[in-house]
């Protein structure tokens, strides 16, 4: 199972868009110019320009063989002129951009899973420019592997078949099945459905990075690498020089963080959180390198595993490391207090644990969603089925065998209770998301 | 029609200055000093260089039109790149009130920017181009807005590489 130091979210960031990318670095990166990931998601968000008429913010979320076929189109889209309708070549993605004017353009998102308008989704100038842009970033700063084992993706295009964790593919649609069995068990259409919309979102935390809320009381916490407001309204990484390609940034966990500190070995997270206007501070924001740059972390960047290879000196940003350590070019490894805190974090902790004793039962169908009470010594203080399946099949989880009382999750930081949704998949996974308070 | 006037990477290459000419009110000595910032001074070393090399675009008035070799079709790239992105906060403020303007049905000339540059952009053509391949009214400024987005793609983040593939994604034989 990959720990949570192999996991690396690189954010761009321009005035109406802004990309977030998560994946596991590829031990073949050594041979590469740029670090080559693996098992990729991201979340897209567009907002809107400074036109009346624009549309609400939109999110877009995929796999990497997604991202690849929305950057093609993009850049086909672009690079054509911006006349006639741009397709990718990956048949499942099906997405396609076709001009509606000089300054609109039509998105088809295809199979992208999309949050905030029907699709197709309307596009205008400044946005396809700030779309482009950010894919541009992503593709100067990193690659996605291609498929290895062409036997597990079969029928597939080398772009569809990018390589996945299992149940990827279908990640999204099951993350709202799961949601939409919440909401069907809880009857609280109002809240739940808050609720699933910000299911993903500590999970994104989990990736190694941090939410504003946490980095704000967070006194120890040295590295001040989190912005402290939404990006609505604000041009992230603007500078449109050729450092600016590497707006982006990285972020992952520090490798040598205290083993005992941390909660094991934990799988990424399965989805980005799509940001609403309710919680709009959840958002990990994009950050310039200079405020990387800035950092008094005190740390000594250490290269992780399966360091990617440096970029060319042009992507560099100013904190680029010495060439033994091509990890930090670009992307900047976390304080040991930034990695004590991550691994601190009470929904991977929690989700780590059950990982790894979650075996499924051969004939469930569907997910066992439960909800759990956390106390601050990290034993269960309350568990309650959300319904009727997942109390049948409670004495089959590893939740039944977790005694009352018995701190199996270690002990949360500032004492505090902590509600958890819990979801034990079918296909072995595990998510564990916050739970609104009662 | 539009398609027509950017067949040519030459005269691509010369619209799109011309482009920038008629946005920011540049000239050449600003493209000549961006050209000794990139290194690129020995290809364009003066007015005149500079006035050669624009004058190979096929649109343009005059006589024995030089061809353009790939290094000073690079130079043009460098520059024109590096030329939009210093001057991309008015190309995108520019671009900005062109979607504001066709999302409200007004007309890109009443809007004070876009109509400076429009006129402008006429003007220098019709100085410097052939009639024999001016568009008409309309698709002059057709041309013009969609120089001014592509310029606003050019200043961006891998705008070099783009407006180099564009030029041969573009451009068509003439056999010149």
């Amino acid at each position: 199972m990959a720990s949570t130091a192999d996991w690396i979210t690189q954010r761009y960031g321009e005035a109406t868009c802004t990309l977030a990318v998560q994946g596991q670095p590829s031990a073949l990166s050594r041979w590469t110019d740029q670090p080559l990931l693996k098992s990729v998601s991201f979340q897209l968000r567009l907002q809107p320009a400074a036109v009346e008429t624009a549309p609400p913010s939109i999110e877009i979320q995929g796999d990497g063989a997604q991202l690849q076929a929305l950057s093609s189109v993009v850049q086909t889209y672009v690079q054509q002129g911006r006349l006639a309708e741009a397709s990718g070549t990956d048949p499942r993605a099906d997405i396609r951009l076709t001009p509606l004017s000089l300054t609109q353009h039509q998105l088809h998102p295809g199979d992208l899973v999309v949050q905030g308008a029907e699709p197709p989704l309307t596009l205008g100038m400044l946005q396809l420019y700030d779309l482009a842009t950010v894919l541009d970033q992503f593709e100067a700063n990193a690659l996605v592997q291609p498929p290895l084992t062409p036997a597990l993706t079969p029928g597939l295009s080398p772009v569809a078949a990018a390589p996945q964790r299992p149940g990827r593919s279908w990640r999204s649609r099951r993350t709202w099945q799961v949601a939409a069995s919440l909401v069907f068990a809880v009857g609280v259409t109002a809240s739940v459905a808050q609720l699933v919309w910000r299911q993903p979102q500590p999970m994104l935390e989990t990736s190694a990075s941090r939410s504003t809320d946490e980095a704000a009381d967070a006194d120890d916490f040295a590295e001040d690498d989190v912005a402290e407001s939404d990006l609505e309204g604000d041009r992230i990484a603007s500078d449109p020089s050729p450092t600016a390609l590497d707006g982006g940034t990285t972020e992952e966990a520090d490798p040598q963080a205290d083993p005992s500190e941390s909660v094991g070995a934990t799988p990424p997270p399965e989805t980005f959180a799509p940001p609403t206007d309710q919680a709009p501070a959840s958002a990990p924001l994009p950050e310039p390198p200079a405020d990387r740059s800035a950092s008094p972390s005190g740390s000594q960047p250490q290269p992780a595993p399966a360091a990617p290879a440096p970029t060319e000196s042009e992507d560099v940003p100013e904190t680029a490391a010495a060439p033994d350590q091509p990890e930090t070019q670009f992307r900047a490894p976390l304080s040991a207090p930034q990695a004590a805190r991550q691994a601190l974090d009470r929904p991977q902790a929690v989700q780590a644990y059950l990982q790894e004793l979650w075996q499924p039962p051969a004939r469930l169908s569907q997910p066992l969603s439960y909800r759990l009470v956390v106390d601050g010594e990290g034993a269960i203080a309350t568990l309650t089925p959300l319904d009727e399946i997942s109390t049948t099949a409670l004495d089959q989880t590893p939740l039944s065998s977790i005694e009352a009382g018995e701190p199996v999750f270690g002990p949360n930081p500032d004492g505090e209770a902590t509600p958890l949704i819990v979801s034990l998949n079918p296909d072995g996974r595990v998510e564990v998301v916050l739970a609104p308070e009662d | 029609m539009v398609a027509a006037q950017l067949d040519s990477i030459k005269a691509q290459l010369d619209l799109l200055l011309m482009a920038l000419e008629s946005l920011t009110g540049l000239g050449s000595e600003a493209i000549l000093t961006t050209a000794k910032t990139l290194h690129l001074g020995g290809l364009m070393a003066d007015r005149v260089s500079l006035w050669r090399l624009r004058q190979a675009s096929p649109l343009r008035k005059g006589q024995g039109r030089k061809k353009l070799d790939v290094e000073e079709a690079r130079a043009l790239v460098l520059i024109g790149a590096e030329l939009a992105r210093h001057h991309q906060p008015l190309i995108r403020q520019a671009v900005a009130q062109l979607e504001t303007a066709t999302a409200q049905n007004q007309p890109p000339h009443r809007v004070a920017l876009l109509g400076d540059y429009l006129d402008n952009f006429s003007n220098f053509y019709q100085d410097r181009m052939t009639e024999t391949t001016a568009p008409s009214v309309d698709g002059l400024a057709e041309l013009a807005l969609r120089l001014l987005i592509d310029l606003l793609f050019y200043g961006g983040p891998g705008g070099t590489r783009r407006l180099w593939l564009t030029l041969l994604d573009r451009s068509r034989p003439t056999g010149e």
